[in-house]
């Protein structure tokens, strides 16, 4: 069958061909019905994709995608309409947001008015920060005019000679400490 | 018997500003009774606020809207006719039962410098279509975009009903169904008003 | 009958609180002690006038007198029995009588058991308790009677009473209605709002056959036990805030008011944890949308005292041992019960979900009269002790277990803070601009992740930090072996690609301090072992012993590391996937196949229609379950949907029947969750909930000595 180059002779040739070519028609019948199919476009995951991030309109605090209501229902509809035109998930939100307002969004945008649920984090983060700061300056004072003695409370030695009975001798004192 | 010891407020606080950082104190009553204020006032105004309803009489709040069409609607330029305002939505099952009533009316009045308005509430667009074609609607709708026109009359829900003089108040508002008797009715009353 | 008899027990504990809290405070001001003691006994008369109604109203529930308003609001004869007893706090009024009721119980047993040992306090605590106690008695009185009954009119209109038409009571009635009528604005409002005392003459009673029924979502296991732990904690942690206003008001700030409330807050934070977990639970298993957190106003409501609580219940242990925080103790007190007090407003007024229906009950406003005297009279207690609550002692060093307390309370503030902004966004922006804003999901987790993960770390530093001060080298010494056991476990799972960056930063400080923590239970143990001869099973235990606070403390926090590790699975490795499916077909998820088997429609107790679904699960080609995903349809028009849940020690395969479309056997919707390591978070639940029980379990022999001292105390001092 094979010639002096190795390649096939003629009617393995064809044979070859026809194999291709019955092949490449199940592949382009196989496309065609998926594109027929019922599941054509978009997929439910695709919608909710999109529908976990926006929030019903008329529920409170309920993402779409989870959203028991005929009207749910309809807005869930639109964003699969809107996918299958081909608008991407930010497109989407747009349109939503254009229609229903901000408060379709999961999270209020980060700009305009909005940007201060953003910010104050921010401001109760440095509050805190300013907090602690004054606080350890505060408590480093010595508060109360008397030194009390120390001595009696806590045993604490860094170099012990058994670390061990030390240990146990501190969660015995923190014992006492703790009971009248 | 003698009361039991208790220093003025006065001494305690001086006291405490003795030994606080200059102005602990001050600082911690400013912030505390601000923010106590604040929040009183902010809720109570809110309450005051959540007391406003429909409006039922007075000057009718305008708006703009763009009709499903793309006609701009200004409720400003239909002075000098009575208005019908409805409010609905394709979800809200006894808009379905006053659509005819609607449509019924507007046949019989749309010669007569009678202008009816829809807005579409909280609703799919081709939902909202959906309903319009299969009740045969033939009056102006329109979306209620970001619920501004609904908010400024303070809907509740739909269906909801108002009725507009030719001088532009409202003479009349209904959160129920309404129904083609009272709404001419209505609008005979606002027609006559006007004059 | 019955109810008039539960409406007169109510308004005779709302006489006694009332009574109480009046008497108290003029009996210690005035040196009056009898009037103390009188107050005292009128305190505990509470307890079995709200007990009786309480009662009262769950038999009415049960016998189905649904001419009582609140029966035929919440019950209904196709209910089950237990439900029917639950439906006690299903509603409005039921469930402020039943927060009325354990508040009783709770300050009753204050009284019971603190009155010897804080002699000086107690009459305060009597006032605090009762204050608080007569505001709920007298919602439930006067606006929120769960004992009014209906009634119809002659013309046929429906009206609510206490008691039927009697000539004396309805004029009084008509009398005062018209007076409230002309009162203008809220405070007419308030005054219109009040239930009336009697019927209109000409009434009869409305013989309702059957009642509306309990919320379809209410109707579940989780409803029994979540609202009860709820309350049980905000109740809980009153009675800490009542003895710190009775410190306050003597001028004892220093340490007997922490001690007396020591087991308090632990049993008021114990509920309050044990209510937020299992409502979460709750969420997973019946509310059907994967989750298990959803951030909504509702939960954070109880979640914002929760965390001033939890920064209350580990920073008096500073003040106990050095005397200090001494004033962050009292701001952190005031706080949590500031916030329990604002939680209850929240969530009853109506104030998150809808402006409209905030103004609809008289509820909102009365919250806020209370809150606005609350905060008042607070911080002016506050402000005049301030001076004395100076710290004993000061700070070493920053590097130090009174710093990290210090830096534990800011943690938590902030993130109480955090949730308090988002929660209250919504409203606030509404106001201001007109426009409504979502504060959803990503916000909460953006926001608080990096604190929560901080708090995570201090876990397990702050055990290792040697009070007054500590070295770097000692710290760096303790740290050495978790941390390179956990890089090298976190680092080996990232190579793999098992890990998002952010999954493997939040494990790395999680197994930090999970080693930590198991690093402290040996070496307590080991030392114990080594220098007393104790075998290692024995130490440990005799460690758990002697040492209950300190080691249950351990537990929870181990506890706490297991449901990050739960949290952090679930939230970071969650996969979903819906599909539209015929019977016989299957859907592909991960390494599981799902198969729909069958579906059954059919009518169940309750009113409600159940279309149920059976689908087969294999892993790995296994067959591994069978699961019976359903959705209930109530006759009320509301739906339910039940998820079908396989459990497995590293994921769960959770799937929903989805009714976006009619179910059929042609067609079903499915939507499957794997939710890995998601059992991680209820284990680490129990473990919480057990080491709190360590924690608190009584020791009985200290009670013996505490009672011993007592006893030996000048009987001056006691009485």
């Amino acid at each position: 069958m094979l010639n002096a180059w190795g390649t096939p002779g003629r009617i393995p040739r064809l044979v070859l061909i026809s194999v291709l070519c019955l092949f490449a028609s199940l592949l382009l019948a196989a496309s065609v019905s998926a594109q027929e199919g019922p599941d054509t476009g978009v997929t439910d995951d695709e919608v909710n994709e999109v529908a976990s991030d926006l929030y019903c309109p008329i529920c409170e605090n309920t993402p779409l995608d989870v959203c028991p209501t005929q009207a749910c229902s309809d807005w869930r509809a639109e964003i699969r309409s809107l996918l299958e035109d081909g608008r991407s998930e930010a497109q989407v939100k747009e349109y939503f947001v254009e229609r229903y307002g901000v408060r379709v969004l999961g999270e209020p945008p980060r700009t305009g008015f909005t940007s201060i649920v953003w910010i104050l984090p921010l401001v109760g983060l440095a509050v805190g920060v300013v907090v602690f700061g004054r606080s350890v300056m505060q408590m480093r004072r010595a508060a109360s005019g008397s030194a009390r003695p120390e001595a009696s409370r806590q045993p604490v030695r860094e170099t012990p000679r058994d670390p061990d009975a030390a240990y146990v001798a501190r969660l015995e004192q923190e014992l006492k400490d703790f009971s009248l | 018997m003698s009361e039991q010891a208790r220093p003025a407020v006065s001494s305690d606080t001086a006291l405490a500003e003795e030994n606080m950082p200059a102005g602990g104190i001050a600082w911690a009553r400013i912030v505390i009774w601000g923010t106590v204020f604040l929040l009183l006032a902010i809720v109570g105004w809110h309450l005051l606020q959540a007391n406003r309803a429909q409006p039922t009489e007075g000057r009718a709040p305008d708006f703009s809207m763009t009709t499903f069409d793309g006609e701009e609607v200004h409720l400003a330029d239909l002075r000098g006719q009575v208005v019908v305002l409805n409010f609905w939505a394709s979800w809200c099952v006894p808009c379905i039962e006053e659509a005819p009533e609607l449509e019924a009316t507007w046949q019989a009045y749309k010669d007569q410098d009678v202008m009816f308005l829809g807005i579409d509430y909280l609703d799919a667009e081709a939902k909202g279509l959906a309903f319009l074609a299969e009740h045969g609607i033939t009056y102006p709708n329109g979306p209620d975009l970001r619920q501004k026109i609904s908010d400024d009359y303070y809907i509740t829900g739909v269906p909801e009903t108002f009725v507009i003089d030719p001088e532009g108040n409202i003479t009349f508002h209904a959160a129920l169904p309404i129904n083609r008797g009272t709404l001419s009715r209505e609008i005979e009353k606002a027609r006559n008003a006007g004059s | 009958m019955t109810a008039i008899l539960g409406a007169i027990l109510v308004f005779l504990s709302f006489l006694c609180a009332v009574y109480a809290a009046l008497a108290s405070m003029w009996g210690v001001r005035n040196d009056r002690p009898e009037f103390v003691e009188s107050a005292r006994n009128a305190a505990i008369l509470t307890l079995p006038l709200l007990s009786g109604a309480s009662l009262l109203l769950i038999g009415l529930l049960v016998s189905g007198a649904f001419q009582v308003e609140y029966v035929w609001s919440v019950s209904s004869l196709s209910m089950p029995d237990y439900l029917k007893v639950t439906a006690l706090w299903g509603g409005q009024a039921g469930s402020l009588l039943f927060w009325a009721w354990l508040m009783s119980v709770f300050s009753a047993a204050s009284m019971l058991r603190n009155w010897e040992r804080e002699r000086a306090l107690m009459p305060y605590v009597v006032s605090a308790t009762m204050g608080t106690l007569a505001f709920f008695i007298a919602l439930v009185v006067f606006w929120e009677n769960p004992f009014a009954r209906l009634w119809i009119l002659p013309n046929g209109e429906v009206v609510t009473a206490i008691f039927g038409p009697s000539a004396i009571l309805s004029s009084l009635t008509t009398g005062y209605v018209n007076f409230a009528a002309r009162v203008p604005g809220v405070l007419g409002s308030l005054l219109h709002d009040v239930t009336p005392l009697a019927a209109p003459l000409g009434a009869v009673p409305a013989r309702l056959l059957d009642g509306q029924g309990l919320n379809p979502l209410l109707r579940h296991l989780g409803m029994v036990i979540h609202p009860p732990m709820l309350y049980l904690g905000f109740v809980g942690f009153v009675v800490p805030y009542a003895f710190a206003m009775a410190a306050l008001a003597t001028g004892q700030v220093s340490d007997s008011w922490i001690r007396a409330t020591r087991r308090w807050t632990l049993v008021g934070w114990l509920f309050l944890s044990l209510g937020l977990i299992l409502g979460g639970r709750w969420a997973y298993d019946v509310l059907g949308w994967g989750g298990y957190w959803a951030w909504d106003p509702v939960e954070n409501a109880a979640l914002m005292p929760w965390l001033a609580g939890t920064a209350f219940l580990h920073s008096v242990m500073i003040q106990e041992k050095r005397g200090m925080l001494r004033r962050w103790n009292m701001v952190l007190i005031i706080l949590t019960y500031l916030q329990v007090i604002w939680g209850t407003f929240l969530t009853r007024s109506g104030l998150i979900s809808s402006v409209h229906s905030f103004a609809q009950s008289a509820i909102g406003p009365l919250f806020l009269l209370f809150l606005g005297a609350a905060v008042i009279i607070s911080v002016r207690m506050l402000m005049r002790r301030w001076d004395e609550l100076r710290s004993d002692n000061h700070l070493d060093a920053l590097l130090s277990r009174e710093a990290a307390f210090l830096l534990n309370n800011l943690l938590f503030l902030i993130i109480d803070f955090e949730v308090f902004i988002g929660t209250h966004f919504t409203i606030f922006s509404e106001l201001l601009t007109g426009e409504k804003v979502t504060v959803g999901p990503q916000w909460y987790n953006f926001v608080t992740k990096p604190f929560f993960l901080a708090l995570v770390l201090l876990m397990g530093i702050a055990p290792l930090v040697a009070w007054k001060r500590s070295s770097i080298e000692r710290l760096g010494r303790s740290l050495i072996l978790p941390a390179v056991l956990t890089l090298v476990f976190v680092g080996v799972m990232f190579a793999f690609g098992f890990l998002t960056t952010g999954s493997a930063l939040a494990l790395t400080v999680i197994g930090l301090t999970l080693g930590t923590t198991l690093l402290e239970f040996h070496r307590g143990a080991a030392a114990r072992t080594r220098s007393r001869g104790e075998s290692y099973p024995v130490a440990l235990w005799t460690l758990f012993g002697r040492n209950r606070r300190r080691y249950g403390g351990y537990v929870i926090h181990l506890g706490v590391v297991v449901m990050a590790i739960g949290v952090v699975g679930s939230n970071a490795f969650q996969q979903e996937t819906q599909q539209t499916v015929a019977a016989g077909q299957t859907i592909t998820i991960g390494d599981y196949i799902m198969r729909y088997d069958e579906l059954e429609r059919f009518p169940a107790v309750d009113d409600r229609t159940v279309t149920r679904a059976y689908v087969t699960v294999f892993k790995n080609g296994r067959e591994v379950g069978q699961l019976r995903p359903r959705h209930d349809f109530y006759a009320s028009g509301q739906p339910a949907t039940i998820p079908g849940n396989l459990s497995q020690f590293d994921e769960d395969f959770y799937v929903l029947l989805v009714a976006w479309e009619e179910i059929s056997l042609s067609s079903a919707t499915f939507k499957i969750y794997v939710n890995p390591l998601i059992n991680w978070v209820w284990a680490g639940g129990l473990i919480f909930i057990v080491g709190t029980f360590i924690a608190a379990w009584p020791d009985f022999s200290e009670e013996r000595q505490r009672a011993a001292q007592v006893a030996a105390l000048p009987a001056a001092q006691r009485a």
